[in-house]
């Protein structure tokens, strides 16, 4: 009787850490499987387990098998599945597939000289459970360092035929960066091509990475495009040039240089080496479009390497000199911001329907490279009104009658929180209202630019809905600051928690801004869901 | 009587890909299982063809990214010698189609494309063959080809992308100054309002062109009619032959502004009839448009001019399937009647028009009526001989 529920508890087991394993598995992916980054969230989480152990304890000192049996059906059917709920799903790639099967292997291997053990002394069958829930997570980390040869000759393999096959096809390259406002001058870039210019490539969504931009080369590159707009994600020093030995470039976009990943990169200057790898890359007279607004952009048009290349600054901020395409006057409205547009002095009324100051500037580094290549200023004008929203990236919706939302839902960065507030203040509405869990990955400015936005939410926004604890205390103490502005403040865990207070004291006329959706490995307390 | 496999297609690479979706499932709820084994073929965005049961449910497809759980992919062939579609695996294997019910929006699936394929591997399907399908969807040429029946069309002149690329402003404004403004500018190609623009002032132009170019490589200017009323009718053959060329009630479609009908206004808005009866088989997608259906206070002449129009145009075009038909009432000019377009797939089948009037139909009972006049169809083209074996090369 003994062995058969010893038998049944093994299988139900396993079950259960085949389900947990997705669990984990799901987190490691949103930590773009860098063991490092995902054992820190582990421990800063206390994501071991506590529920099995428990359960084991118990049974152990109960010496009751069957309690361990029912427990272990009942904690699998409790186990979620990742792959359908959460905010980010688990998207289990090939990849994803290999490591959880490497990682089950691996257990059942660990498992094996206890299976054997257990036949003399039952305690070692307790012993093995307690010690393979505990090891589940880690056995990804093993699992990936064990598949990191195959999986490199893989990418390589993948990354030789694309950069083939980009150079077979060699479009018209212009290859953007910044530490903000890439993705979305990527965006206005490749549709403003497509209809000024001529078919143009370009990965949609936030794909800046080299595997992801390989796989969009293999899978989507039609050999008839003439032109290219390439983000490029600056995750190391030299990932940059990395993906121009992919997609060689004819132009350039730098948006900004901020001191944001300085855990990878070490220092600011860093950062601004890392970023001018695509000013270097350039060939001679490429054009090179910088933000004249931000001191790192402005600071590269003086470096010997841009003497060789055609160098065009933009901006909002006219005083600073030298722009060659800039924006006054802007208007923001329900459906888009108006503007005049200066190009090299000369002024154009412009409207786009996308919304606040980082938007224009954004639209101001796409105007800038259009006139370098010589497109007719009615055409761009034509065609930034006709630009379409971008997901999730600030934009202004009314959903129902009674309110108006204002979606900024990706990660976000000081400026872009500092627009989205400003935004909310001028959309027309009765009550303001800001959701947010605050912005994250600042390095040691975090605690400093969380405090000092939540000092500004407290002026443009009547109420904020602060979500979760990571940055909490910043927040606390920017409304404490901020003694003069009138905004209060309600805290709640997690995101549908905010969603149900929101419900609860909605009003006619509530503007809400949802700014900075974080992935579900910041915000919730996940430590007792293990 | 053995029950007929009908494939209802749907989805494609089309700008209208969700209301295909939604006409589609209208469809699938409102057939008769007991006469028919329906088999859903979805074609995904990225062009890809799959059957498989979470098809039926409509929260499927917002979550849809090429996760195939519960799916099978499978193709369809030019040859003839497949009676069906061929599940994509390693030993494919055949599902049995009688009937496909084309149930596509937009391009490729209304443009005659899918019906050249199906023509190839001699399959049936309801709706208008390539020619009808190609020539409906081309706006430029329909109203060519409507004006040589001697109905009126309002003047417009092509725009295309060439032209643009051109960079010549004054020279495309100059094309369209005879026809004065405001204008409406729209792609050739598309339907359900999509890159539709009225164009105020000769300084507009080239927003309302650059909004076009997003989707088509064609625009068509087109003089606004200020005042206007737009009259919709729906037509099929029916298979009696006694019966033949059919037309439903009218409608009224009711828009928002002064933009003509726009793409909110059909699928996002909601409204629903206004006859205040209740609909019969599902809901949303073009059943779901703000409407007047079969107004009474609508001029009995200019109603049955509306009518005995579209049944002239869908004869001289040999349609097939239920085609619906466009008119635009000018009231400025003493209620004269311009053809608009017509949709040879029209969203939810426009059979929210044939529950009313002397020829009532539920439509369940239109749904076997195009399958019936289909299978028709089939069999009339079957006579004609393909081969006459080898002379010339002997």
């Amino acid at each position: 009787m003994m062995s058969i529920m010893i038998l049944l508890s093994s299988l139900a087991s396993l079950y259960f850490f085949r389900k947990r394993m997705l669990r984990y598995l799901r987190y490691f992916q949103q930590e773009q499987y860098l063991s490092g980054s995902y054992l820190k969230w582990y421990f800063s989480h206390f994501a071991f387990d506590k529920r099995f152990t428990a359960l084991v304890a118990f049974s152990f000192f109960s010496h009751n098998l069957l309690i361990l049996f029912l427990g272990t059906l009942f904690l699998s059917y409790c186990e979620e599945d990742p792959t359908k709920v959460g905010k980010i799903k688990l998207n289990l790639t090939q990849r994803a597939r290999r490591l959880w099967k490497m990682s089950f292997f691996l257990l059942v291997v660990f498992l094996l000289p206890f299976s054997v053990l257990s036949a003399y002394d039952f305690k070692w069958f307790f012993l093995a459970l307690f010690m393979a829930v505990q090891l589940l997570p880690l056995l990804f980390v093993v699992a990936n360092f064990l598949l990191a040869p195959e999986e490199k000759r893989q990418q390589n393999r993948f990354f030789r035929q694309a950069a083939k096959k980009y150079r077979e096809v060699a479009p018209f390259t212009v290859g953007i960066t910044g530490s903000f406002g890439k993705t979305s001058t990527k965006h206005i870039l490749g549709e403003m091509m497509n209809v000024c210019v001529g078919p143009t490539f370009w990965p949609e969504k936030g794909v800046n990475a080299l595997m992801g931009v390989t796989r969009l080369i293999r899978e989507k590159l039609n050999p008839l495009y003439t032109h290219a707009v390439i983000e490029m994600g600056a995750y190391r020093m030299g990932s940059i040039a990395k993906m121009i030995s992919l997609t060689p470039v004819n132009a350039g976009i730098i948006t900004a240089v901020k001191p944001i990943h300085l855990d990878r990169f070490g220092s600011l200057e860093n950062v601004y080496r890392a970023k001018s790898e695509l000013a270097r890359a350039l060939p001679e007279g490429g054009i090179l479009v910088l933000n004249g607004d931000q001191e790192g952009p402005r600071r590269m048009k003086d470096e010997d390497f841009a003497k060789k290349l055609r160098v065009f600054l933009y901006g909002l901020e006219s005083e600073k000199g030298d722009l060659f395409v800039a924006a006054k006057n802007l208007l923001i409205t329900e459906k888009g911001t108006t503007f005049e547009l200066l190009i090299k002095e000369t002024s154009y009324a412009c409207f786009i329907p996308l919304w606040g100051k980082a938007a224009v500037s954004n639209a101001l580094a796409v105007v800038a490279m259009l006139v370098a290549l010589e497109v007719s200023k009615e055409k761009i004008i034509a065609a930034l009104a006709n630009l379409d929203p971008i997901d999730n990236r600030l934009r202004v919706q009314k959903i129902d009658e009674a309110t108006t939302y204002i979606h900024d839902a990706y990660n976000s960065n000081p400026e872009g929180f500092e627009t989205a507030l400003e935004v909310l203040a001028a959309v027309p509405g009765k009550r303001k209202i800001l959701m947010t869990p605050g912005m994250i990955e600042l390095g040691e400015f975090q605690g400093k630019e969380n405090t000092r936005l939540a000092s500004f939410a407290k002026e443009k926004a009547d109420l904020t809905i602060f979500v979760g604890e990571v940055n909490r205390k910043f927040f606390e103490d920017g409304f404490k600051v901020n003694k003069e502005a009138k905004g209060t403040i309600a805290f709640v865990k997690d995101r549908s928690a905010a969603f149900a207070y929101f419900y609860a004291h909605k009003e006619e006329g509530d503007v809400l801004l949802m700014e900075n959706d974080l992935p579900d490995l910041y915000e919730k307390n996940l430590a007792w869901s293990f | 009587m053995k029950k007929l496999n009908i494939a209802v297609l749907f989805g494609g690479r089309s700008l209208e890909h969700e209301i295909s979706v939604i006409s589609a499932l209208q469809l699938i709820k409102a057939m008769d299982s007991e006469l028919y084994n329906i088999i859903p073929l979805y074609v995904a965005l990225s062009g890809k063809w799959y059957t498989g049961d979470p098809l039926y449910e409509k929260s499927f497809y917002s979550r849809f990214n090429g996760e195939k759980e519960g799916l099978e992919e499978v193709l369809l062939l030019g040859d003839p010698n497949y009676r069906g579609v061929v599940k994509k695996k390693k030993f494919p294997e055949l599902i049995s189609v009688d009937v496909f019910f084309l149930a596509f929006h937009g391009m490729y699936g209304e443009t005659g494309a899918v019906q050249g394929l199906l023509e190839l591997a001699d399959h049936c399907y309801v709706g208008a063959d390539v020619l009808g399908s190609a020539l409906s969807m081309n706006k430029k040429v329909m109203k060519n080809f409507v004006k040589g029946l001697g109905i009126d069309v309002v003047e417009s002149v092509p725009l295309y992308l060439r032209e643009w690329d051109s960079n010549n402003f004054q020279q495309l404004k100059e094309k369209v100054h005879h026809l004065g403004y405001p204008l409406f500018v729209k792609p050739n190609f598309l339907g359900s309002s999509v890159g539709i623009s009225k164009c105020k002032t000769p300084e507009d132009l080239g927003k309302s062109l650059a909004k076009v170019f997003k989707y088509d490589t064609v625009a068509l200017v087109e003089k606004s009619v200020e005042q206007l009323k737009e009259i919709n009718v729906s037509v099929f053959r029916h298979p009696d032959s006694h019966q033949g060329v059919v037309s439903s009630v009218v409608e009224i479609p009711v828009s928002s502004g002064d933009e003509g009908l726009t793409y909110e206004d059909k699928y996002l808005r909601g409204g629903g009839k206004k006859s205040g009866e209740e609909e019969s088989s599902g809901s949303g997608g073009m059943a779901s448009l703000t409407r007047l259906i079969d107004p009474k206070d609508l001029d009995p002449n200019l109603r049955d001019k509306v009518k005995s129009l579209g049944e002239k145009i869908y004869r001289e075009m040999d349609l097939s399937g239920a085609v619906r038909f466009d008119f635009m009432v000018d009231l400025q000019e003493n209620n004269k009647l311009y053809f608009n377009e017509l949709n040879s797939i029209p969203g939810s089948f426009s059979y929210y028009l044939w529950e009313q009037g002397d020829c009532a139909l539920l439509y369940t009972e239109l749904i076997d009526l195009l399958i019936q006049s289909a299978l028709k169809r089939r069999k009339e083209s079957l006579r004609g001989k393909r081969e006459f074996g080898f002379k010339a090369l002997r």
